[in-house]
């Protein structure tokens, strides 16, 4: 699952706690892609149970990189 | 058969390029344009 950050009602690090709360979601890859990215966003979005945190803009190269190692 | 990918982002444009970056790729897509629409997808279908 690729989740943004920044959206009205619930936001990601919200979004990413409720799946991460129901069982059988605990372990799917949760990847963060979003324009945040200073450290304290970091943490917050992975003490949230995401895998991973990705900063806006990101190359596609990167980008697809990284999905297929987490998500295989 | 590829993997299935849920995208979340309120961003039309973004949902639409990472869409059309990860098809190539071969996983199947699942877009949301917000948590509740996401929720109700999760709900509704296994994600995993």
């Amino acid at each position: 699952m690729m989740f943004d950050i920044i959206m009205p009602e619930i936001d990601g690090l919200e979004l990413c706690k409720k799946v991460r709360s129901r069982a059988e979601y605990k372990k799917v890859p949760i990847v963060f892609l979003t324009a945040k990215s200073r450290e304290q966003d970091k943490l917050k979005g992975l003490e949230a149970g995401a895998n991973l945190f990705l900063s806006k803009p990101i190359s596609p190269e990167k980008l697809l990189s990284i999905i297929s190692k987490t998500i295989g | 058969m590829g993997k299935r990918i849920l995208i979340v982002d309120d961003d039309e444009m973004v949902r639409m390029a990472l869409v059309e970056l990860l098809k190539l790729e071969g996983y199947i897509l699942d877009v949301a344009a917000s948590g509740k629409e996401a929720l109700v997808k999760i709900e509704e279908n296994s994600m995993t």
